[in-house]
Parts: C-alpha cells; structure tokens; sequence
C-alpha cells in the first residue's frame, strides 16, 4: 500500500546554502582557470576530459583517477537533447558519483551520493545536453580513490523532432514511485521516481521575450525506516520531470520515503511501506 | 497509358565525369556556393516534381518552364515569399544558394514539357 | 553565365538525347574515353549489386543505370510486388487501397536493370560477394544496401513474433498492415485502440501519429464512440503541436496522447490480454492493440558488418559509404543520418546521392559533393495536411539541417492551406513512387 503525500514548506536556509555552494565553485573554477594558464603544463594529463574540465579536475585536486570499474551508457547519437537516456553504474562501491557535461552551459549534470550498501551504484537518469560533447563521470570509493569515466555523444537538431508546448498533464511537483512494496531480504529490485517539473534552466526566454525564472527540483533524498540510502543534487542539465532508476536490495522493512526538494524550498514526499520475506 | 521510359532514358551514357567537372567552377564563385554537379541538384527536387520535373496535379509540372520564371518563382520562395498554392518551397528553398537556384531553373526549363517531345528537343 | 550551355546540355543528356563528343567539348576537354559510362574502363561493365529493392535501393538502381547505362546493376528484392509503407495509414484509414500502395520492377527491368527476386542471406566484404538465400554468390565491385528495419524481438519485454499475430506492428506493409485493419474492422464501436510508440531513432518519426489520425478518421466516420490511447516513450515527437491541432479540430477527444512524463513508455506487453504495462505500473486495456517496437538495421547489414553497437549503421556523411565496411554504401532507415529522419523520402534522396558516389568511385573520381531534402508528408484526414520539410549538407564533417531552412506548417494555417497539403500529399506518393521504381500509380 502505497499513500503520497505533498508536503510544502519554503526553506530560505536551503536557498542560501545552495548560493553559497554556487559561490565557492564559481571561486574554485577561477583558481583551476588561473592554474591552467599558469601553472607547469602536463600534456598527458591534459588529453583526459576530466583533466580539462575545470569544474572536473578541480574535484580531482591532483588525484589520478582509475579510468576502468565505471561505466557510462549513453546513445551514441540523439535526436533530442532535451531528454537523453544516461545510466552511470560503478563494478565496485563507491560513495558518490559526479556527471558532467563538458559543453553545457553549466557543466554540473548531478551529484549521487551512496549513503548505504543498500543502494547499488548504478544510476539511470535522463539529462539534456545542448550540443554534440562528452559527458564525465567521476566516482569516489571510501577510501577516497578517484573513478573516472566519459563518453562522445552527438546531438542533431532536428526540425522534425521539434518539441510543441509541454503538455500540462499532471500539476508540478507530483510524484511518480515505483518500489515494490514486498520483496526478499537482500533480493535486488528497481526503484523508480519521478516528479513533475519544468526544471527551468534560467536561460529560457517566454514568449513575450523575458527570461524565465531559474527553478529547479535540486534535491533528491530516499530513506528506508529512517535510514538515509541515497542523496541526489540535480542541476538545470536534468531534464524536465526529473527521472531516476535505482538498484537496491532493501535488508530492513520500514517506511520508503523519497523527498524532493525544489531551490526555492517547496517540497514533495512519497511514503509507503515496504515488507521483506 | 504508361509512356515506355526507354526513350526518355539515357540512350547514350550520361557522362558522369564531365558532370562532375561542372561542379568545380560553381565552387570557386562564392562562398555560399556549393559545388553539387546539376543532375544531382535537380535529383532532390524529383521526389514531388517527378524524375523529368513532370509534376502530378497539383504539384507544378516544372519541365520546360521559361527560365526566367522559373527563376523569378524559386528566388521569390528562397526570399520567404510562399507564391500561388505553395506550402513548403519556400522552406525547401531557403535552404539553396542563389546560384544554386539559377542551376536548378536552368535544368528544369531545358527538359521537355512532355515525354514526346523529349525526343524533337534533343539535338 | 559561361555555365549556361553546360546546364542545359547535361540536363537535356540526362533525357537520353544528346551526342557525348559534344558533351565533352563543353567540359574541359577530355576525351570521351576518359569518362565514365560509355567510355571509362574503370567503370565499363563494373559491377553494382543492390540490396533491397524500397525506396532507397530502388532509387539508387534506377539512378545509377540512368547515369551510367553501362553498368552492371543487380537489385535483390525478394518481394516481386513492393508495398510501401508510407501510405498504409491512408489505408488503414480508409483514404486509399492497399494495392495502390503495390509497385513492381518492371521499369527498372525495362532500364536494364537486372532484378533478382531473391533474399541476401550473407555479405563476403573481403572477398566482394553476397550470398543468396539458395548458395548462389554474386560477385560485386561495389555494394548499396537498403536493408530497411528489422524489429527487436529481444526490446520490449512479451512483444515477440508470436505477440505480434495478436498485437501487430503494421510497421512492415503487408501482412502485418491487413491483419491491423481487419482487427479494426472486427472492433465494437467504443472500444479502444492502444498504439504503444517507440523511443527514437525509429523509422518513420510521423509514423504513429499519422496513424492514429487515420484511424481516428475511421472510427469517426464508422464507429464514433470508439477511443484511441496513444502510450509514448518520449516526451516529443515530430510536428507535435500541428498533429495536437489537428487531432483537436478533427476528432475532438477521441485521442488521448501519454508521453514518457506522463507514464507512456510501455515495458510490457501481454499479447493474449491485449494489455500493456507502463514503466510506473499502470496497466492499460485494448481492444485493438498496435505495437510499434524498437528497431534496428535489417539483418543483411549485420552480415556485411557495417552496423554498430546501437544496432544501426555509421556511414560517411559525404557519399554514405560504411564508416566500417570498404566498397559498401547504405543508405534509408538503416542509417544513423540524423538529423535526415528515417523516412522513405531521405531514403530516396540517399539513393541518387549514392548512385552519383558509387559511380565516380568507379571512375576513380571523389564523391560530389551532396544535398538531401526531405518533405514528410502526414495526412491528418481527407482535407488536412501537414508537412516538415529540411534541406542538409554535410556541414563541418557532419550532416546538418541548414540553418534558415526547413521547418514545419505553419501553426493556425487555414483550412485552404490545410487541404493543399493533403492534395500535395497523393501528388507526392505518386511523383517519389515514379522517381523510385518508374511506376505510375
């Protein structure tokens, strides 16, 4: 038995913060840029995608990532670049995986953070991406060793595919789950959430020529019988009605509870209850 | 009655190296040219117009149109002007050179108007 | 104008008339035995074997014996009568009957093309030969493959062969197409018609949504209270907001469209139950159920090793030769050519470009230099028309729309415009099936 609930409540906290953060990445991209212009140049290095990415490289700080145990699938070639289908999955665990795009224009995809050995490393999500480029993934294992990973995906534009107006089916912020609510203890299942919302990038002009306000679901949490599993930061590259997969094998029953939570505060839970055999 | 396509066919070869060669000078003109050889610039307009540029109503019938109206129609469609009944030339056409149209009204006014006449026309 | 003369000479060649001495003083100087066709040795009696005989071989074929009547061209088809897809909906619709939608190869026999009604089981790329369904090996200097599609059998869970007799795909004219009608037929007036449409790439991007149109035509003049639930993998499809309008202005709500957000993307088929499974787990219910699932490059380019680990083929942008394979073209739906769309139309446009590439291969000569252009045509009801149209060339490398071209109708276009369209359209299929196998429907 599945029962939603919508809880909203502005969280001015959560806005500062989430500027904060913006500010010190903003910070930290200028010092890798100044270290690229100046600093001893490493050819090598330098052919790595991650390596030239500053947002990318500047998570590294130095590290050498190993470049097999991750993998990113993605269409070679997509017709629409607003939603394309991306899994990243890790052979090993891994704290938190890091999604980039190196030709957005905000390079951060996601952030998916692995709390419990309940949630497997394996991630499909859907994400848009403006122009032909690579996407980045960097996962670190807990003891702080760096994963890394990236694919060439082409993106046509195509007239043919041209999106109309979004259709207004359901009200935002509403959420879509599927979990089983009975399985096997430590037998692996799918879970499945989504939510609608525009996941407006800020860079989008409305009809009448201004630009419509940046708003975005930023926030992703699930936790079983008060457990935290998994956290999810979601930038303006996730497409619209942000959608994740998950592989997990539950080993607690209790209450599933999944949070999302938009920048500016406002909320939405979805709570049921899962049984193990 | 089905017109037998044998006299209409090339009967001699269509010497495809001297069609390619027309390509090389249309290169060298402007920048936006492209150096496509004719019989493959016309080949993409034979999808609606037929293989000859003879059109089944009320697609136009283009086939041994005097160039210069020819000329006049395609420019105007090229320039956003949707002429007569059109519907999609001016989007089709947005996407040629000027030369290119100047090629194509050429092409299309030397064939002849009706397969019968193809074989008076020809020297 | 210095090019003028050339123009029209080569145009009035291109007829069949014109002397080659007089072709060739136009053109530089070479000698008429250095050309390609009737003189080059390169190419004299060079071998072409096509395979598949749709729109895109067919076209290619026709094409490359009109510029060089002496080659060699085999097209293998094993259907003697080819039923296009583009138009079945107008069938299914009742718009147009099936065996208008038929065309045979005696126009490209009469042009001397050597037609062989015989499947193509195996490529040799090494050795430059296919393999014929009874062992009989066909030797070839260069080959064009038109595979078309092959469904994925393996995509979409309880959608199999077996699935498909209860839940057709139509999306192969033929059997398939007459099986879907006859369900529709059979159906109760208020039932519901669920088409479950695919992700991309997939051939025809109008295809599903010009389908239910017709068949919403259908149910409206035979059974109007009948419903039609469109399940869909994506959020986004071709000429969207026109289909949307058209659907409201003709058929009010008799279609309802779920795309993914909205919970469309079926992952389950139950064929006996004529019900589908979406990926939240909502389970929908049909009486006429019409399964669109995913695809991939017909069989053959598998063989000949030109597909790649999504199914599909790269090609050259320039001539559509195989990234992969030497002396292979492909070209239709089996290319990955986007943004060019999977359409019968780009096949066709693919197929001339071909026939020119492959010809100067032979000649020793680059590939000129392409243009494609495409017109999708979709019938929303007898007086309702829509298209999108796109012009592409290979832009830094790489086929691109070009920019300040194409685009779709007009969004609020009158009625007037509308059924010009619709009218454009049958002159359309008639013009491309005369441009592709030299019928006249």
């Amino acid at each position: 038995m599945k029962h939603l609930r919508r809880e909203q409540a502005l969280t001015a906290v959560t806005r500062e913060r989430f500027v904060l953060t913006r500010t010190v990445i903003v910070a930290l991209l200028a010092g890798v840029a100044l270290l690229a212009l100046f600093g001893p140049a490493d050819a090598a290095a330098a052919e790595r995608p991650w390596q030239r990415l500053p947002a990318a490289s500047a998570l590294l700080d130095g590290a050498q990532p190993t470049v097999t145990g991750l993998t990113l699938e993605l269409p070679l070639v997509s017709d629409d670049g607003a939603a394309v289908a991306l899994t990243v999955a890790a052979d090993r665990p891994v704290d938190v995986i890091h999604l980039f795009a190196t030709r957005n224009p905000a390079p951060e995809i996601a952030v998916f953070r692995f709390l419990d050995a309940q949630v497997h490393p394996r991630v499909a999500t859907r994400v848009r991406l403006n122009e032909s480029q690579q996407v980045i993934a960097l996962a670190r294992t807990a003891d702080g060793h760096w994963l890394a990973t990236s694919r060439e995906i082409r993106i046509t534009v195509s007239g043919c595919l041209a999106r109309a107006d979004a259709p207004g089916a359901d009200a935002e912020m509403t959420p879509r789950v599927r979990a089983p609510s009975r399985l096997g203890r430590g037998e692996t299942a799918e879970l499945l959430a989504m939510i609608t919302h525009p996941m407006e990038t800020g860079l989008r002009e409305a009809a009448d020529g201004t630009r419509v306000t940046r708003r975005l679901v930023s926030r992703f949490e699930l936790s079983l019988a008060d457990t935290p599993l998994f956290k999810a930061e979601l930038y303006a590259a996730v497409s619209a009605n942000p959608f994740l997969r998950l592989q997990w094998a539950p080993t607690t029953p209790g209450e599933l509870q999944l949070r999302w939570v938009e920048d500016g505060g406002r909320e939405a839970l979805d709570r049921s209850d899962i049984t193990l055999r | 009655m089905t017109p037998s396509p044998a006299p209409r066919m090339p009967a001699i070869g269509l010497l495809l190296s001297s069609l390619l060669i027309v390509g090389g000078p249309a290169s060298a003109q402007s920048p936006e040219d492209h150096s496509t050889p004719p019989a493959l610039l016309a080949a993409a307009c034979a999808n609606c117009h037929g293989s000859d540029g003879r059109g089944a109503w009320p697609i136009a019938s283009i086939a041994g149109r005097p160039y210069t109206e020819l000329l006049r129609q395609l420019t105007a469609y090229r320039n956003g002007e949707s002429l007569d009944d059109a519907t999609v030339m001016p989007r089709l056409m947005a996407g040629y050179s000027a030369t290119e149209i100047e090629t194509l009204a050429r092409w299309f006014s030397s064939l002849p108007v009706t397969p019968e006449t193809a074989a008076e026309t020809t020297p | 104008m210095t090019r003028t003369p050339i123009d029209r000479r080569q145009a009035l060649r291109w007829l069949g008339g014109a002397g080659a001495a007089s072709l060739l003083a136009a053109c530089g100087g070479r000698a008429p035995e250095a050309s390609a066709g009737t003189g080059n040795t390169a190419s004299r009696g060079a071998r072409v074997v096509v395979i598949g005989g749709g729109f895109g071989g067919a076209t290619a074929a026709r094409y490359l014996k009109r510029l060089d009547p002496g080659l060699h061209v085999t097209l293998l088809e094993p259907a003697e009568r080819f039923y296009t897809c583009p138009f079945t909906n107008l069938y299914l619709g009742g718009l147009r009957e099936f065996e208008s939608l038929g065309h045979d190869y005696q126009q490209l026999r009469r042009l001397g093309v050597n037609v062989v009604h015989a499947l193509a089981e195996d490529v040799d790329p090494v050795g430059h030969s296919v393999t014929l369904a009874g062992g009989e090996r066909l030797p070839y200097d260069r080959l064009i493959l038109s595979p078309g599609i092959d469904i994925r059998w393996d995509a979409l869970e309880g959608y199999d062969r077996a699935a498909a007799e209860l839940a057709p795909h139509a999306w192969k004219a033929g059997a398939q197409t007459h099986r879907l009608k006859r369900q529709l037929e059979a159906m109760e007036d208020g039932g519901t018609f669920v088409l479950v449409a695919p992700a991309n790439p997939f051939r025809c991007p109008p295809g599903p949504y010009e389908r239910v149109s017709q068949i919403a035509h259908y149910f409206k003049t035979h059974k109007p209270r009948s419903k039609i639930l469109l399940l869909d993998a994506k959020d986004a499809f071709s000429k969207q907001g026109l289909f949307m309008d058209g659907w409201r202005e003709l058929y009010g709500d008799m279609i309802e469209w779920v795309g993914l957000s909205g919970d469309g993307r079926v992952v389950r088929v139950d064929a006996d139950r004529l019900e589908v499974e979406t990926e939240f787990g909502t389970l929908h219910r049909a009486d006429v159920l019409n399964v669109v699932p995913p695809q991939r490059a017909g069989f053959i380019a598998e063989r000949a090793g030109v597909t790649d680990a999504s199914g599909w083929v790269p090609v050259n942008p320039r001539d559509f030769s195989s990234a992969q394979v030497e002396d292979v073209y492909v070209i239709g739906d089996a290319t990955e050519a986007a943004p060019m769309p999977k359409s019968g139309f780009c096949a066709n446009a693919q197929g001339k470009v071909v026939a020119f590439a492959a010809a100067a291969s032979l000649a020793g000569d680059p590939a000129p230099e392409p243009v494609w252009a495409n017109t999708c045509y979709s019938v929303i009801g007898p007086d309702y028309g829509i298209t999108v149209a796109g012009v592409y060339r290979v832009i830094d490398g790489q086929i691109a729309e070009v920019p300040g071209s194409g685009g779709v109708s007009p969004r609020g276009a009158d009625a007037g415009f509308r059924r010009r369209e619709a009218r454009y359209a049958a002159a359309w299929y008639q013009a491309i099936c005369e441009d592709t196998w030299g019928t006249v429907v």
